[in-house]
């Protein structure tokens, strides 16, 4: 059995709380649950506007009622959406806490902001512009962040609207140059930094705009009427990974090829990639991207390592794991993840998707959700641990898997030697937290299958029978275990 | 519509497949092993106000019935690899307007020589509402002159449209097409509100979103607004011990769901239906029929087309709410004895006062002379 999730006490003795404590302790587990997921886009149910509000009053209420919690969520591995969010919803209101938890708070935020992407966080920065504020904290972070950024010039060429609002809004002083570069634009004389000059001259001169960033160059293209392929065929070296895969994609669908360095991707980026594939460019290299996939695995697991004993995956491919077209089927690309990164880390690893396929790469969603049939046959098979990867839509027939599950915790299994965890990947705007199966095993959302030994920790937590204390102290040690990386990065 | 009463709606040339459940909509896909042949079915879209019914010599409408019509289906007949639909615009004559309001040309019209055109459920409509429509043909001295001159005159029923229907709309769209479907019956809260067949899946892969444009009655909308069902499986009392058991436990539930969704559908298929036949091409036969209008009991009006050998290649079917069903009751009884009053209570089984008053809390009352209104009230 994997350290990671060791079963809780029994379902039939709850433990005594007091009702407050359990009140935060619900609300915790499921903002954080919430927070796994949700990234405000359109799911295959719930539309964008629904999932905004959703989260939006979800990040509200904790901002509100637990500060001191939803500061450590920074720690925990939520999405990069939510964390941008908590960073606008902490930097916009003022926090009554004791002198050394607002020098904490301060900690948390600069250090969550440089793990974030750029965009994201210059976003969250800017979402606290948007609101109004303007203060000192949120001047002196501004300054901060983009001091401790490796290549200002770069980002002020690549996210010149972001960052000049944001200089402007913090009254930065910055070297002349690359301030006439944010205010007045490439209209005057020469430059003498390399890339302000690139983008100088980009605008009469085809051949400088190669030296840009991909999506600033990708509007000189259109200016300079530069044919598609031809761009996308030149600019590859200043494409990031995923821009490449992405102009890979298109490619692909207008049947040219292009080489994509897969050998740096992320699983999630490669499975997303991959499920989104025609059927029949997948199987003409059915090998190759078992490999690529397998070593991807053990590229986030030498990251992350994680040991897992036997296992049983049930994995839905029902046609409501399409998602949206903002979020190309993601859930399940998550499956996949989850399938190979699982078969990576565990001893023994057998799956059972809803709809049988031949090989796990050449999955698409099909069919219903008879998500009862496949789990009954994975616990046949006698695993130490059942991963259920699902939207927790089950219709075939509805309720099926709560049966499943809940006769076999109540009656087959009471002192919960086999661990059950249902994975989630989406978010169910209507009930503020990733859709349950079954109110006998604890769900856990779940977007990235890199976060996985992170979920599984969260599992435990999740599954009604822990308390306030225990997340309190999950949380702070995820925050001390950031600081201390931070420190030691630094 | 008594020349051929006989109908029996069954679904045995269909199999129906599982089913599928958001909020209390319910929708059961209906699939065949080998499309029908000889019959095509396309949509197009026509955004009228109604259709003119018949005309004077002269080209002015004389009757026409009145009401949004978001679609119309075009039939094709025999083979052809495909049906060519138009959309949108379509050209209006002067003809077919009646006080500037455009009408599409009759419920049934001939596009060429293999194709028809036909309005879906508003042909069932007008067959419902032309129940008793001319009025009494002996000059009983009970009812107005009015309408022993015109007959009823008007007639109109409120009906609603699909996005009234909760979760509807969002069901047809994420509920995924299966392989080979060419049907689907739309339950509502548990309650049949419609069923929509057509001869292939590629037909019904064209008209799968027309559900939307259908319109539906007010217990419908009602129904969608009311807790969604859950089905109570009853299973054993002892523990499972075993993962056979609890097999077991899922085999019942699962075709405890199927006997259910069978039941259901009783209403419907099954049930007599008095039917009429409208147009007869290629050996295809096209019927509008209702229901047997019984009091407390499901009632549907639709509209059918069936093969030489029987098999039912279209249907598209409205399930009236009770207020409908009672209105269509008391006009049919009073036009099968002859309007006479006192005949149509003992066959009600009430009495003439009582029918009376039932006529006028119908909205019926404008058809009897105002002393006799007020007698029987």
């Amino acid at each position: 059995m994997s350290h990671y999730y060791s079963p809780g006490p029994s379902l039939s003795e709850p433990p005594t709380m007091n009702l407050r404590a359990k009140v935060a302790y619900e609300d915790a587990v499921t903002f954080i649950n919430a927070a796994f997921v949700c990234t405000g886009q359109r799911e295959y149910y719930g539309d964008r506007t629904g999932q905004r509000v959703s989260i939006g009053f979800l990040h509200e209420y904790m901002c509100v009622n637990y500060r001191r919690l939803y500061v450590r969520c920074l720690a925990v591995d939520i999405n990069h959406f939510n964390r941008g969010r908590i960073i606008t919803e902490l930097l916009s209101s003022h926090s009554e806490e004791a002198a050394d938890e607002r020098a904490f708070e301060g900690l948390m935020l600069k250090q969550a902001l440089r793990r974030l992407p750029a965009p994201r966080a210059l976003r969250a920065l800017d979402g606290a512009r948007r609101r109004k504020v303007n203060n000192r904290r949120l001047r002196a972070v501004i300054r901060d962040y983009l001091a401790g950024r490796p290549d200002p010039d770069f980002d002020a060429v690549k996210y010149r609207g972001l960052v000049r609002a944001l200089v402007a809004h913090a009254h930065l002083r910055l070297p002349k140059e690359r301030a006439r570069f944010l205010f007045e634009g490439a209209r005057k004389t020469t430059f003498a930094t390399p890339i302000f000059e690139a983008y100088r001259r980009a605008h009469h001169e085809q051949e400088a705009l190669y030296k840009l960033p991909f999506s600033v160059a990708e509007g000189f293209a259109v200016r300079h009427r530069i044919p598609r392929e031809r761009f996308l065929a030149r600019a590859q070296a200043t494409m990031t990974v995923r821009e490449r895969a992405r102009a890979q994609a298109r490619l692909t669908r207008a049947n040219k090829k292009h080489d994509v360095d897969f050998s740096t991707a992320t699983l999630a980026q490669l499975t997303s990639y991959l499920v989104n594939l025609p059927i029949d460019v997948r199987h003409e290299d059915l090998a190759v991207w078992r490999a690529r996939l397998d070593e991807a695995a053990r590229r986030t697991l030498a990251v992350a390592p994680m040991r897992l004993g036997r296992v049983a995956l049930v994995l839905d491919r029902s046609r409501s794991m399409q998602a949206s077209s903002h979020k190309a089927r993601r859930p399940l690309a998550v499956a996949l993840a989850v399938e190979s990164l699982v078969r990576a880390a565990a001893s023994a690893c057998t799956s059972f998707w809803t709809a049988p396929v031949e090989d796990s790469v050449l999955v698409v969603p099909y069919g219903h959700s008879d998500l009862a049939t496949p789990l009954l046959r994975a616990l046949a098979s006698e695993p130490e641990l059942l991963l259920v990867v699902s939207d927790g839509f089950d219709n075939d027939p509805p309720g099926g898997a709560h049966l499943v599950l809940d006769g076999f915790r109540r009656h087959l299994d009471p002192q919960q030697r086999v661990a059950i965890v249902h994975m989630n990947p989406v978010f169910d705007d209507e009930g503020y937290a990733p859709r349950a199966l079954s109110s006998a095993v604890p769900t856990v959302g779940l977007r990235d299958a890199r976060n996985l030994p992170a979920a599984l920790s969260f599992a435990r937590l999740a599954d009604g029978t822990a308390s306030l204390e225990e997340v309190e102290a999950y949380l702070h040690l995820r925050a001390e275990a950031l600081l201390k990386d931070n420190r030691h990065a630094a | 519509m008594p020349p051929n009463p006989q109908l029996d709606l069954n679904l045995t040339d269909l199999e129906v497949g599982s089913s599928q459940v958001l909020g209390a909509v319910r929708l059961v896909p209906l699939l065949r092993a080998a499309p029908l042949e000889g019959l095509q079915i396309a949509p197009q879209a026509l955004d009228a106000c109604g259709a003119s019914l018949s005309e004077h010599n002269s080209g002015q409408v004389k009757q026409a019935y009145l009401g949004y019509v978001p679609h119309g289906l075009v039939l094709h007949f025999g083979e052809q690899a495909t049906v060519r639909a138009t959309r949108g615009a379509q050209l209006v004559s002067r003809k077919e307007k009646v006080r500037d309001v455009p009408l599409v040309r009759r419920m049934v019209r001939k596009l060429d020589g293999q194709s028809l055109r036909l309005l879906p459920l508003h042909l069932a409509m007008e067959g419902l509402l032309t129940i008793g429509f001319s009025g009494p043909d002996i000059a009983w001295r009970a009812y107005s002159e009015q309408v022993l001159r015109y007959g009823l005159g008007t007639r109109s029923e409120t009906v609603w449209g699909a996005d009234e229907v909760r979760c509807l709309e969002d069901a047809v769209r994420t509920f995924e097409i299966l392989h080979g479907q060419c049907g689907v019956l739309v339950y509502v809260n548990e309650a049949l509100a419609s069923a929509f067949i057509v001869p292939s899946a590629d037909d019904y892969r064209r008209l799968h979103y027309s559900l939307l444009q259908d319109f539906f009655s007010e217990l419908i909308v009602t129904y969608a607004a009311l807790p969604s069902f859950e089905l109570q499986v009853g299973q054993p009392a002892t523990a499972p011990r075993e993962l056979g058991d609890l097999r077991l436990r899922l085999e019942r539930a699962r075709s405890a769901w199927t006997e259910h969704a069978n039941s259901q559908a009783k209403g419907l298929f099954g049930a007599p239906m008095s039917a009429e036949v409208l147009r007869r091409k290629q050996g295809f036969v096209l019927r509008r029929f209702r229901s047997s209008l019984l009091r407390g009991e499901e009632n549907h009006i639709g509209e059918c087309i069936h093969d030489e050998a029987g098999h039912l290649a279209y249907l598209k079917t409205f399930r009236l709410s009770t207020a409908q069903t009672r209105r269509a009751r008391l006009l049919s009884s009073l036009a099968e004895v002859n309007w006479n009053l006192r005949a149509a209570a003992a066959q009600l089984q009430v009495s003439t006062p009582d029918l009376i008053g039932r006529l006028e809390r119908a909205g019926f009352g404008y058809l009897l002379k105002e002393q006799v209104r007020l007698r029987g009230m």
